[in-house]
């Protein structure tokens, strides 16, 4: 008994320090591709495997600590304000496509999808401006392509550690 | 990779296509004056025929907004990220520049067309 919840909370802290690191890692290097918002989002990748070696109840904190993480220490108030709603927003949806017969893969562009609608949405809400929709579309491409390769990366971390499991 | 991945992944792609298809495709509209809004609420509007250089003041911060050759665009703000100051000039009718950290918006309106985005908004 102990020594589960000793493994668990390495478990734990490795998870959000490597969501941490590829969210430290993105703010150095970020995508050339002159569009505001779009980011790779590596940082999902550690989140879509706490969704599928742990329970989800047990993967929010990860999600959430890396968020508040990220914010308090090369983020902003706003950055962090966006992070959140989009974090919270993919993390439900995942949550909801995991049930569903969608492979990880399939999870990880939901979660980049709804990710950036949620960001479009908060930014929507802030500037009360309806307008923002424009980039809806672009968005919407970004986040099939980010999810993919996130997923592609996840998939194999996921198919490992859930045999390791006890 | 699954048949439900890729069907999702299709359904994605050809929604982005069709919304980009509808906000992208119309015809571009010279516009006449850039709009500015502050959290939403409008609290300036300039002809884009006059030359000038204005320095608009939110409870946020400073941008400086520069209207010259019949476009706008943000020289220079205060916010974290200048996301806006790196925004090409705008001129077309429904094309906006937004300051998220400002909860700025500069948009260009036309007295012909009304925008794509009047539409959204409605």
């Amino acid at each position: 008994m102990k020594n589960k919840a000793a493994k668990k909370a390495a478990l734990y802290g490795i998870m959000v320090a490597l969501a941490f690191t590829l969210s430290y890692l993105e703010h150095l290097f970020p995508l050339p591709v002159g569009i505001p918002g779009v980011k790779l989002g590596l940082a999902n990748i550690v989140v879509l495997t706490a969704l599928y070696i742990l329970t989800p109840a047990e993967a929010v904190p990860v999600a959430a600590i890396r968020i508040l993480l990220a914010g308090l220490t090369f983020g902003n108030a706003f950055s962090m304000l966006y992070s959140l709603a989009g974090g919270a927003v993919s993390f439900l949806v995942m949550w909801a496509g995991k049930k569903s017969p969608l492979s990880p893969v399939g999870v990880s562009v939901l979660g980049g999808v709804s990710h950036n609608v949620g960001q479009l949405a908060a930014a929507a809400l802030i500037t009360r401006s309806a307008g923002i929709f424009w980039y809806l579309p672009v968005l919407l491409a970004a986040g099939v392509g980010t999810g993919l390769l996130n997923g592609a990366i996840a998939l194999p971390v996921i198919r490992r550690l859930s045999k390791s499991a006890d | 990779m699954k048949k439900a991945d890729l069907i999702l992944i299709a359904g994605v792609l050809i929604a982005a296509g069709i919304l980009a298809l509808v906000f992208f495709l119309k015809p571009a509209v010279a516009g006449d004056a850039a709009v500015v809004e502050i959290d939403g609420v409008e609290t300036a509007a300039y002809p884009l025929t006059e030359e000038r250089c204005e320095t608009i003041e939110t409870p946020y911060g400073k941008n400086i907004l520069v209207i010259k050759d019949g476009g706008a665009s943000v020289q220079d703000a205060d916010c974290p990220d200048r996301v806006c100051a790196k925004h090409r000039a705008i001129s077309m009718a429904g094309e906006q520049i937004v300051c998220l950290p400002h909860r700025l918006v500069v948009r260009i309106v036309g007295a012909e067309a009304p925008s794509g985005v009047d539409a959204l908004a409605q």
